[in-house]
């Protein structure tokens, strides 16, 4: 029959990007640019300065703890009927950056998009350092932290089990699975890797280190097997995982009565705000980080250029939840939902509103241009917009709805205390504290998933 | 990077195929809706008329998110450079470019929605000549009855309830009314109309093009085609499906329809497939790494729908709030428990289970079968959310399913193979100089 | 084979994936089984070259994943369904929907724990030494390097034939590679430091399990102490500062407390020298301002009770009557507050009222400004203008008979909220049949329905209580006068 020929020689860099390792690179210099950053006697200066800012956060975020515990929860301004003040949109905020990571490593990888493999260790660390932060604001939320231990189901001498039908213990459930699984995800790409540096190692205690977390790789095929089939499997369990997280996040919120709180699309509506909100972060961290470490070569434009369109498509998601909850709100023909949202619009939180929509909906649309997409510093500032858009949303939901409920005679204005503003910025303090110390220490791309995408990995079996 | 030409093997050509297929289907077509017609209204009962409607839009919705599930998928290749699915992307294409016929087959909902006689969507005659009276009843009624002794307080609140109802009516009635409804179809029908023939033609274009000019040109419209698209479908379902209950609401309900439509598209396409292969067409461009991806989709998108499927059923049954809560109230109880379940178990567990090997996946003549018989529990899916409202609240009401269902199903589906068949004469079966084809051939699974 | 019981086998560096590849079909094709290559990162398509057998790494992590599923589910049955079963917002203690989450998480975490360990487990990993890792040139293999090696404990292994057959497949350098001359295993005494270390941490473990279920009279451990124990006065409480040990103190003599002196006394308190103040205090003007604020504060605070209208037919009525009449809720109507019962009442009086709460309803004092108070008190007598029916005229009542007086009074003083006429108990017991019965008290007594008792329960409702009734649900009808009394007398005896 007849057969035809598709075009030959075409290119155009949509359906046929550049290569994702750029440079005159070969699959040992991939292994030196990566490892020297962490082989270098001294870190950049640049990176001294961030730390010691991080760290002094990280003091801050101390002494907050400190003064909260020992004084009451009263030292921030929730109170009634904003109970859930800004510690829990911190939670939020932190938990919705922590979704990048196993969605480059996990989804991403089910889509076979190659791309990740430049970004995804990066991203996974960010995740769980991430995940720490978000962690720590309910624990301390609580009130008693030393009695935390009671959202576990162990044993108590109360001989009382946690509530289950709550979706606040779905949340325990949800993030400390997440954590681990995440953990662990990191954790088995980092193995390969670690080998590479403990076989490069000059010293005895890095040898011993690195080989000891190295569990004795030597790059056998039949490890690499079932490493292999290991990793899919762990893709396709954390996809799934991350959808629940956010879910059960947004689960704290719409399984209540409260208008503005309660509608149905709030779980994949918050699942693609925390992959928004996890892409922006990448970015912000990724921009700097790749001219610091000089990493310019496997964190590409094509990398950002990607990243960008995710975060386009993301916001977009977002904007479409928006709508849905007005239009519905109205459609609805409930007045207190209708009320809800012109509140959240025109009421006294207002700005917050608007920062929101400009931040989430407006912000990204300038990366309808390809050249905005290769502008890094206009990108670089997208990402902080987005990252502020997606702080305000949670704000947004959590304070509007709270302030004017039900009940016009509880209305009341929240306004934080300096503790929550501390509290917030400490906890950037831990985030870029163990951030920093990763890109010190740990190869921060994942040398040999970036090898095997290169054209050099690939055996031709065909032409003999 | 460049790619290299390819010659392809095989044939890829409907041939004398598709007059059979479009015979087929217009047999199929005629049998089907001629019979559930029939069944309508020979009977002489009143309440038959409406039934025959509902199951009528049972059936066209049914079918008719298959086509919008394709025209989803051929968008969405574009907007991500996908090469896994150049092979199967036409297959979709001629799903897709049906749309047209089946602005044909919604005329008829035209009925229901503009007759006083039978009851589809009661808002439409709801709303005439109610608009006042609702607004401020309540109170006054209740002022009324501020001194009646407690045997007459049940009937406040009944009393009540209807005219929340009727509150709940009179405040859609800027959007739920007869003009608005009809100006927002053919806005629908419209804007996918434009997307099909848009599609389709760039793709048909660049199988005789020299360049990949065409392939670009679908690729630039893709961005703003998904987002129009997305809200297109979403104001459809509400206004097609939500409606029906004309006091539920729920944010959510369009990404539920999306992720059935997505679902038995993927499924139709299998199907498409594995029909042609059987016929000895696209054997060498079709193979198992292609039914893997779709099967992936299948098992993706099954669990998808389960999880929004979840997500609204759990906050809903939570929350418990009266003006929500009916739905799914109406849907456990009496005739209709065994449905809700019957989803819940065969819409969800089964396939989950059953999809989750990749050995399935990768053998086409089991996938087939759960297709086949995804695409049924697509239809119980669909049934499910609609036919609960015929003779809402009424005496006499249950679970109205028999033949005519049925044949009204069949005779939907003979429509898109008509369509389809109609459709493939002009053109290959594939894309068959797409530019990505080539590693579209190449790839393999991990 | 070969005797040599330190050397462990050949290993063949390749120059690229192709050339591995290509050896990997050959050494498999030999008939080799203990071998294996290594590389950088996965080489796709090796796994065929090699012939690895497809792992069994899906099944053990499908039996592990459903194990995980029925643990969750098992938790949450035994726990909250079986062993400590409580009700949370009426949701039935075995509620599935509710349960999915956890049961999924559960899942996961269990699938994905055992992928990890499991793959490691297989693998054999975690292992602290291999005599691969003791050549220099074998670093390369986690670099840049791909190699094929051989052991030397396979039955087709023989050192020349082996390392010939390997040249002629294309490696670029074959080595021998042999054990480590030193023992390998651990220096002697990590391991015991290990144990003993191990059984220090099992201390602590020991001594929680021990506290777990043991009783104790001491006070436990305040960690913070300021949430428990805090120094403030208690009202009852005794202290040793004063001659008289009470905590609690009068108020000094010709002193005024901080924050209550007012240059008009009845603007706080709507009484004048005792007497309730029947108008406005002087410091206020009435002006469509201080109504509008009046509004405003009606509609939040007073509304949502006694209707927008005032006319006491709120949404909140509508719903709890409902529920009476479901018989899940008692209730009474509240107050029609343009009623001629209100429109009667002193300003003062209206002004404690919601000060300080009656009956059902709370005390306001602290929600709402003294200010605020005294516009509502305004806009509620605008709302009676409005609505309010003043009732007959004196001329019109004297004409009407006693007990069409009566009825009147009834309705007009709200009696019906709490007592019906037709014989059904309501709040408080029917009116019909009521003259003449014989009423049992809370105290044992019984005393006749007559003009005394019914005076009686009007002026001072709790000095005689009906056995039954809820003590402060009625409540003193002071305005109300002696003719009315009699009239409403007059009335009640029609109901027989």
């Amino acid at each position: 029959m007849a057969s035809t020929a598709i075009p030959a020689s075409i290119d155009h860099e949509d359906l046929f990007p550049a290569s994702l390792v750029q440079g005159e690179n070969d699959l040992h210099s991939v292994t030196e640019t990566v490892c020297g950053v962490l082989e270098a006697s001294k870190p950049p200066k640049s990176w001294y300065l961030i730390f010691t800012v991080a760290v002094g956060l990280l003091g801050v975020l101390g002494a907050m703890i400190v003064y909260l515990v020992m004084t009451g929860v009263g030292v921030w301004g929730n109170n009634q009927p904003v109970a859930w003040g800004w510690p829990i949109v911190n939670f939020v905020f932190w938990v919705g950056i922590g979704h990048a990571g196993t969605l480059i490593s996990a989804v991403l990888f089910l889509f076979r998009q190659d791309w990740r493999t430049g970004i995804n260790r990066f991203s996974e660390a960010m995740t769980i350092f991430a995940v720490v932060c978000a962690g720590m604001f309910p624990a301390i939320h609580v009130g008693r932290i030393w009695v935390i231990w009671w959202v576990f189901p162990v044993p108590n001498q109360m001989d009382m089990w946690p509530n289950f039908r709550s979706p606040l213990l779905w949340d325990v459930f949800a993030v400390s699975t997440y954590f681990s699984v995440s953990l662990l995800f990191w954790y088995m790409g980092l193995v390969p890797d670690l080998a590479t540096v403990r076989d490069r190692a000059k010293t005895k205690v890095r040898k011993f280190w690195y080989g000891l977390f190295a569990l004795g790789w030597t790059g056998s095929n039949r490890h690499w097997h079932r490493y292999e089939r290991a990793y899919l499997i762990l893709a396709a369990l954390a996809t799934p995982l991350v959808l629940s997280v956010h879910s059960v996040v947004s689960f704290d919120f719409a399984t209540s009565q409260l208008p503005g709180w309660h509608t149905t699309i709030l779980p994949p509506y918050f699942v693609a705000g925390a992959i928004f909100s996890g892409f922006a972060m990448v970015l912000t961290l990724s921009i700097p980080a790749r001219k610091m470490f000089g990493l310019e070569d496997l964190i590409t434009l094509r990398h950002i250029d990607n990243m960008c369109k995710v975060i386009m498509a993301t916001g977009m998601m977002v904007g479409y939840a928006y709508s849905m909850e007005f239009f519905m709100a109205w459609y609805s023909g409930n007045s207190y939902e209708g009320f809800a949202f012109v509140n959240r619009a025109f009421g006294p939180y207002w700005w917050g509103y608007w920062i929101m929509v400009s931040c989430n909906v407006l912000s990204p649309q300038i990366f309808w241009f390809k050249k905005a997409r290769k502008n890094l510093i206009l990108v670089f500032i997208i990402s902080l917009f987005v990252n502020l858009g997606m702080w305000f949303e949670r704000f947004v939901i959590v304070v509007t709805s709270l302030n004017r409920d039900f009940l016009p005679s509880s209305w009341h204005y929240f306004s934080p205390t300096w503790v929550d503003v501390l509290t917030l910025l400490g906890s950037f303090g831990l985030f870029f504290t163990l951030f920093m110390l990763f890109c010190r220490y740990l190869p921060q791309v994942a040398i040999s998933e970036v090898k095997n995408v290169m054209p050099q990995a690939h055996p031709h079996l065909d032409d003999h | 990077m460049s790619s290299h030409p390819i010659q392809l093997e095989g044939d890829n050509q409907a041939g004398d195929l598709s007059p059979k297929v479009a015979r087929f289907g217009l047999g199929l077509a005629v049998v089907g809706l001629g019979l559930g017609a029939a069944l309508g209204f020979m009977s002489n009962d009143h309440d038959a008329y409406s039934h025959f409607w509902f199951a009528y839009l049972v059936a066209f919705c049914f079918v008719f998110t298959i086509v919008l599930g394709a025209t989803f998928f051929t968008i969405v290749q574009h907007l991500v450079n996908a090469h896994w699915s150049v092979s199967v992307r036409r297959l979709s294409e001629l799903t897709m470019a049906n749309i047209p016929l089946f602005a044909i087959f919604a005329l008829p909902l035209l009925v229901p929605a503009f007759s006083d006689d039978v009851e589809v969507w009661k808002w439409a005659s709801m709303g005439h000549g109610h608009e006042a009276a609702a607004d401020h009843g309540a109170t006054d009624a209740a002022g009324d009855q501020a001194h009646a002794g407690p045997a007459e307080a049940h009937d406040l609140a009944t009393q009540l309830e209807h005219e929340e109802h009727e509150h709940f009516v009179a405040a859609k009635e800027p959007y739920l009314n007869r003009t608005f409804f009809i100006i927002r179809l053919i806005a629908y029908f419209l804007l996918w109309m434009w997307m099909a023939r848009f599609f389709f033609k760039k793709s048909v274009d660049q199988d005789t093009a020299e360049g990949i000019a065409p392939t670009l040109g679908a690729k630039k419209v893709s961005a703003v085609s998904v987002i129009l698209f997305a809200f297109a479908l979403s104001f459809f379902s509400f206004d097609v499906l939500m409606s029906l209950d004309e006091t539920w609401f729920s944010t959510i309900f369009g990404v539920y329809i999306f992720a059935g439509a997505f679902l038995s598209c993927v499924c139709w396409m299998v199907l498409m497939s594995k029909f042609l292969q059987a016929k000895g067409k696209m054997t060498k461009v079709i193979n198992d790494e292609h039914y893997h991806d779709l099967g992936k989709w299948m098992f993706a998108f099954t669990f998808f729908w389960g999880y929004i499927a979840f997500s609204q059923f759990m906050l809903i049954w939570y929350a418990n709030i009266p003006e929500e809560t009916h739905f799914y109230a109406a849907r456990l109880t009496d005739a209709w428990t065994g449905w809700t379940w019957c989803l819940l178990i065969f819409h969800f567990i089964i396939p989950f289970a059953g999809l989750l090997s990749r050995h399935v996946k990768r053998n086409t003549n089991v996938l087939k079968y759960w297709a086949i018989y995804m695409l049924v529990l697509h239809w119980v899916d669909i049934y499910w959310i609609a036919m609960p409202n015929y003779k809402r609240g009424e005496a006499g009401a249950g679970n109205p399913f028999g033949l005519m269902e049925i044949a009204l199903a069949v005779g939907m589906i003979g429509v898109l193979i008509y369509g389809i068949g109609k459709k493939s004469a002009k053109q290959a079966l594939l894309p068959v100089r797409d530019p990505l084809l080539g590693k579209c051939l190449g790839f393999k699974n991990i | 084979m070969t005797n040599d019981n330190n050397f462990y086998g050949l290993l063949a560096e390749f120059e690229d994936p192709t050339a591995l590849c290509k050896g990997a079909e050959r050494v498999r094709d030999a008939g080799y089984k203990h071998w294996d290559c290594h590389s950088p990162f996965p080489v796709h398509g090796l796994d065929d070259c090699m012939g690895v057998k497809f792992t069994r790494l899906p099944w053990i992590v499908l039996t592990m994943g459903l194990i995980g599923l029925f643990s969750g589910i098992a938790l949450q049955w035994w726990t909250n369904a079986v062993d400590y079963p409580y009700d949370i917002s009426g949701k039935p203690v075995w509620s599935l929907p509710a349960n999915i989450p956890v049961i999924f998480e559960v899942t996961v975490l269990f699938s994905a724990f055992t992928a990890f360990f499991a793959m490691w487990g297989i693998n054999g990993l975690p292992r602290w030494y291999h005599p691969l890792l003791r050549k220099k040139s074998f670093a390369k293999a986690t670099d840049d390097g791909f190699f094929i090696s051989i052991e030397a404990k396979d039955p087709s292994f023989a050192l020349e034939r082996t390392g010939d057959f390997l040249n002629t497949i294309g490696a670029k350098r074959v080595e021998e590679v042999r054990e480590a001359d030193e023992p390998t295993n651990l220096p002697g005494n990590i391991k015991a430091k290990l144990w003993i270390t191990a059984g220090v941490m099992l201390i602590p473990v020991g001594m929680v399990y021990q506290t777990w279920d043991s009783t104790t009279t001491e006070p436990r451990v305040h960690l913070v102490k300021d949430m428990d124990k805090q120094d403030r006065f208690r009202s009852q409480g005794e202290t040793s500062m004063f001659a008289d040990g009470r905590m609690s103190r009068p108020q000094i003599e010709g002193t005024v407390a901080e924050g209550q002196f007012f240059e008009d006394m009845s603007f706080v308190t709507g009484k004048d020298g005792g007497n309730y103040v029947t108008a406005m205090p002087a410091s206020i003007t009435v002006d469509e301002k201080f109504l509008a604020e009046g509004k405003k504060n009606f509609d939040i605070f007073c509304g949502l009770c006694h209707g927008a209208n005032g006319a006491g037919n709120s949404k909140i009525h509508e719903r709890a009557m409902m529920l009476a009449a479901q018989g899940e809720a008692i209730w009474v109507q509240p107050t029609d507050l343009t009623g001629v019962r209100i429109m009667d009442m002193a300003d003062g009086q209206i002004f404690e009222t919601i000060s300080n709460g009656l009956n059902t309803m709370p005390a306001y004092a602290a929600q709402i400004s003294t200010e605020e108070r005294w516009a509502i008190i305004a806009y509620m007598r605008a709302l009676q203008e409005e609505y309010g029916d003043a009732g007959p005229s004196a001329d019109e009542l004297a004409k009407m008979t006693p007990v069409e007086r009566g009825d009147l009074v009834f309705n007009q003083q709200g009696c019906m909220a709490c007592h019906t006429t037709n014989g059904t108990p309501l709040v408080g017991p029917t009116f019909k049949g009521y003259v003449g019965s014989d009423i049992k008290l809370t105290t044992g007594e019984t005393v006749k329905g007559d003009l005394a008792y019914l005076t009686e329960s009007l002026r001072d409702p709790l000095a005689k209580t009906r056995e039954g009734s809820i003590p402060g649900a009625m409540v003193a009808y002071p305005n109300i006068t002696d003719e009315q009394i009699s009239d409403l007398f007059e009335y009640l005896s029609t109901l027989k």
